[in-house]
């Protein structure tokens, strides 16, 4: 599996240059990196219930290869709908999405589905086939390298079994492979998750409040689990969290979003108490 | 709004404060929906000729017809117990035809799988209309097609069949949990993949459960087909009535009895064997010692996760070596955290012991798998064998195709004109009927349902003595209680009403009580708690809590029973089903293309209706 592959970005050359820091539109997060940007959102608005509820109004992102991003903000702030716009799970009302070059709402199905593989995503929910075994759930994260339907884990082939094994190792879960999934706690069924997202072997990883539904102990560990494994593989992370603390010693950037838009923008060296408390003030008063 | 001093409970603040409670647009929908029934009630007694006077006289004639066929006279039995065999086998041939053409349909007809607009209209469409028309409505087809024989009433079954598993397996692919669904989808998987992997080991348990209760329907249903020719014992109750034979009836009826209940027995076993196989306590994998297990692991002061193993046998915890360094807590904010990270990833697979080389790669065995696999084998064998004794071969199949599209050439254009006020008012006694049958029934099986349902008996014997009628009472179909009900009190209506009442009790009675089971149950015991009678806790407890529930299955037995009440007639129980079989009799197949179209309009446009109250009411 190749990581990192140099792609154009279509994006780029409208806008700016290559190596540029962070765009004018957010509060100018200095980006250290010289690379083609992962991902790059510009102008993105989502509206639901027929334009009623804007959940993201007007976004601008970057997010560079092997940089590890933490998104704050309250419940509805657009958090999960800019994850979910990123991988193609909601289709924005308007603006432009870079991943990879490519435009995730702009695809056909089969290359949306080439795409996605590249974009591991971890769920809140952890959506885990609750009756299946651990092994089962994870060796799921390669369906999309593998052609045709897969039942039971005698379905794959003992080389990927193997690597799935692996992969629960590095979460710590390897003797509970052949376990039923719904009988794990809840922190280790993330972990399992996480185990399944490693497994696919992406690029980019998006994390969708991974810990919201734990309690500390476990969001410790599944963070840790999460971070550190994501560290060795060197993956592009974007990560929403509540707690910002969970993240410290492992994020490069935080950005805070507010009400659908980007409030904050930082690294973490450069992040101090007030700006992250600001970020959580009541919504409804802009700036 | 909070106006000053205002009660929280309601929003005006002059008036003093509420004795009773507010009209809530709910409230008001139940009242409606009460005196709604009870007007339907009186109509349609009115119409099918029922009163009270009336009911208690059928109990005289019922004991009158029991002493005609008593004693049971047994020489023929070897016939007999051959026709039973060929029922079951028609029924284990039926019901897993109809398993595998309704796969594709249901797939097709869940929202959540669907290909595309025209796919799930189109398969919808199918499933209504192979359940609207009535099974023995289609023997009666195929019995005329293809020729008395188990065959047709294969057919028939299977066809029917279509259209509740279809939709029922729809429905469980719609209610699957989507998250696994959208995160398989986030990974790349196709759409296949996502049905295979995602959906299909959530729904297996529900479809094989649903398919079990399609067995049990199917083995009531087969001994009726009979009737119209359609092979197996109910060929020989008609040929023993006929005969005006009444002990031979007592006998042919206690073995159709046996066979239903033994299915219906294995089947339930099978479904609580299925059932079980969820529950975690019962889990091969010694769960109540993992369980407790990561119990311990949450508890603060123990840091690892992995202090259980074992995984090689699945025999529970054992001590399996050192904590995994993953879990160790770093010093928040410890700057030096990504190497240690790094560390535990390696430092992981070492401490465990797993060896790519030769891990275990396959499930480990447990009696639950050997079990599984094992009863799928014998139900697909089971299967062939079925279809080899019935003759549902593939060229049976498409011969019979052949010879249906015959008669299927017959029926066209259909024939609404002929006798049309005779029809218009046949639809309109079968509506009644069915009416009057869900009211009376209700009232009836209401009684039963709580006593049958284990959280809330007040006596063991009394669960047990309720379940048991239910049982029995299931044990006999509606139609061959129609049948019975004729000879007791003579042709027309009120024999399908009464059939029909005395069959919620095992129907609408059972589903009931099982609904009533599954209610939460601290409501109850904090009745208990205040030290509330039995009494009071049933209609303080229970019956509020179910009352949703119980209106939800009376619209649900309305929807069965106006379909069940369509093919009374055909035992002379009053509706439109005299004047169906009628017509196939005469070979006036565009007659009855025509009636079977009302009667589809007639149960499309009910389930439509009952659909729409349904969402209004709960």
């Amino acid at each position: 599996m190749k990581r990192q592959s140099p792609s154009k970005d279509l994006l780029r050359s409208r806008d700016q240059q290559p190596g540029s820091s962070g765009d004018p539109g957010t509060s100018g997060a200095p980006v250290s990196r010289g690379e083609t940007p992962s991902v790059e959102v510009r102008e993105l608005v989502k509206r639901f219930d027929r334009g009623r509820v804007t959940a993201l109004g007007g976004v601008d992102l970057a997010v560079h290869p092997g940089e590890l991003l933490v998104l704050v903000g309250l419940s509805g702030s657009g958090k999960s709908t800019l994850l979910r716009t990123l991988n193609g799970l909601e289709t924005p009302t308007s603006g432009q999405i870079s991943v990879f070059g490519q435009d995730p709402s702009a695809l056909g199905r089969r290359d949306l589905r080439r795409l996605r593989h590249r974009i591991g995503f971890v769920f809140q929910q952890f959506n885990l086939v609750g009756r299946v075994t651990a092994l089962e759930n994870v060796l799921s994260g390669a369906l999309g390298r593998l052609k045709g339907p897969r039942y039971g884990v005698l379905t794959y082939r003992p080389q990927m079994r193997r690597e799935a094994l692996e992969q629960l190792g590095r979460v710590g879960l390897a003797e509970k492979s052949f376990q039923r999934t719904d009988t794990l706690s809840g922190g280790q069924q993330q972990r399992v998750a996480i185990a399944r997202m490693l497994f696919q072997k992406p690029e980019l990883v998006l994390a969708d409040e991974p810990v919201a539904s734990l309690d500390p102990e476990s969001s410790r560990q599944v963070m840790e689990v999460l971070f550190a494994c994501c560290a060795e593989d060197n993956l592009t992370v974007v990560c929403s969290l509540h707690q910002v603390d969970l993240a410290l010693g492992w994020a490069d950037r935080v950005v805070g979003m507010r009400a659908g838009k980007i409030v904050l923008d930082r690294p973490v060296d450069q992040l101090d108490d007030a700006s992250t408390r600001a970020v959580y003030e009541a919504p409804g008063e802009e700036q | 709004m909070a106006t000053p001093s205002g009660p929280l409970t309601t929003g005006t603040s002059a008036t003093p404060p509420r004795l009773r409670p507010p009209w809530t647009l709910q409230r008001m929908r139940f009242a409606v929906l009460g005196l709604v029934a009870f007007g339907l009630l009186v109509v349609s007694m009115h119409q099918t000729g029922v009163s009270p006077a009336r009911l208690f006289a059928s109990i005289d004639d019922l004991i009158g017809l029991f002493q005609r066929m008593w004693p049971p006279v047994y020489f023929e039995w070897r016939r007999y117990l051959d026709a039973l065999v060929v029922t079951f086998f028609m029924v284990v041939a039926a019901t897993g035809l109809a398993i595998v053409l309704s796969i594709p349909f249901a797939v097709l007809s869940a929202r959540n799988t669907t290909t595309g607009r025209i796919a799930y209209s189109v398969s919808r469409g199918i499933i209504v209309f192979t359940r609207a028309v009535p099974d023995i409505v289609w023997a009666l087809v195929f019995v005329r097609a293809i020729g008395i024989g188990p065959l047709a009433g294969v057919l028939a079954m299977g066809l029917n069949s279509i259209g509740m598993l279809g939709k029922l397996y729809a429905d469980a692919i719609e209610e699957a949990p989507q998250g696994p669904i959208e995160a398989m989808r986030a990974g790349g998987a196709s759409r296949i993949q996502v049905l295979v992997t995602g959906i299909l080991p959530q729904v297996i348990p529900t479809w094989v459960s649903l398919s079990l209760y399609r067995v049990d329907i199917n083995v009531r249903t087969s001994v009726i087909l009979g009737f119209v020719g359609a092979g197996g014992i109910g060929f020989e109750l008609q040929r023993v009535l006929g005969q005006l034979v009444y002990p031979r009836a007592l006998t042919i009826v206690f073995m159709m009895f046996l066979l239903i209940a033994s299915v219906e027995q294995i089947s339930a076993f099978a479904r609580k064997a299925i059932i079980s196989g969820e529950v975690t306590d019962e889990n091969p994998f010694k769960l109540r010692a993992r369980v407790r297990a990561y119990r311990d692991e949450r508890k603060p002061g123990s840091a690892s996760a992995t202090d259980e193993g074992g995984v090689e046998d699945g025999q529970g915890p054992a001590v399996a070596g050192p904590a995994t360094t993953v879990m160790d807590p770093p010093a928040p904010g410890d700057t030096t955290s990504r190497t240690i990270a790094s560390a535990p990833a390696a430092g992981t697979l070492g401490a465990l012991s797993i060896d790519p080389g030769d891990g275990p790669l396959r499930p480990p065995r447990s009696t639950l798998r050997r079990k599984k696999s094992s009863s799928a084998i014998i139900a697909v064998v089971l299967f062939f064998v079925s279809c080899w004794v019935v003759g549902l071969t593939p060229q049976g199949l498409a011969s019979s195709l052949v010879a249906v599209g015959q008669v299927g050439a017959g029926m066209f254009p259909p024939d609404f004109v002929t006798n049309w006020e005779g029809v218009l008012e046949m639809l309109l006694e079968t509506f009644w009927i069915a009416v009057a049958a869900t009211v009376m029934g209700m009232i009836l099986s209401l009684p039963f349902a709580i006593l049958a349902a284990r959280n809330v008996a007040p006596s063991r014997f009394a669960y047990r003595a309720s379940r048991f009628a239910m049982l029995v009472e299931r044990g006999i179909p509606e139609l061959i209680l129609a049948v019975l009900f004729v000879v007791a009190v003579g042709l027309g209506p009120f024999a399908g009403v009464l059939a029909l009442t005395v069959g919620a009790i095992g129907f609408s009675g059972k589903l009931m009580a099982d609904a009533i089971e599954n209610l939460p149950s601290p409501g109850i015991e904090g009745l208990t708690s205040v030290g509330a009678s039995w009494t009071q806790r049933v209609f303080t407890g229970v019956l509020p809590q179910a009352m949703p529930l119980i209106v939800g299955i009376g619209i649900y037995t309305l929807d069965v029973y106006i379909r069940a009440a369509t093919i009374l007639g055909i035992v002379g129980a009053g509706g439109i089903g005299g004047i169906l079989n009628s017509t196939v009799q005469t070979h006036a197949y565009d007659r009855t293309l025509a009636i079977v179209l009302l009667i589809f309009v007639a149960v499309y446009g009910f389930e439509r209706l009952s659909g729409w109250l349904r969402q209004q009411l709960l």
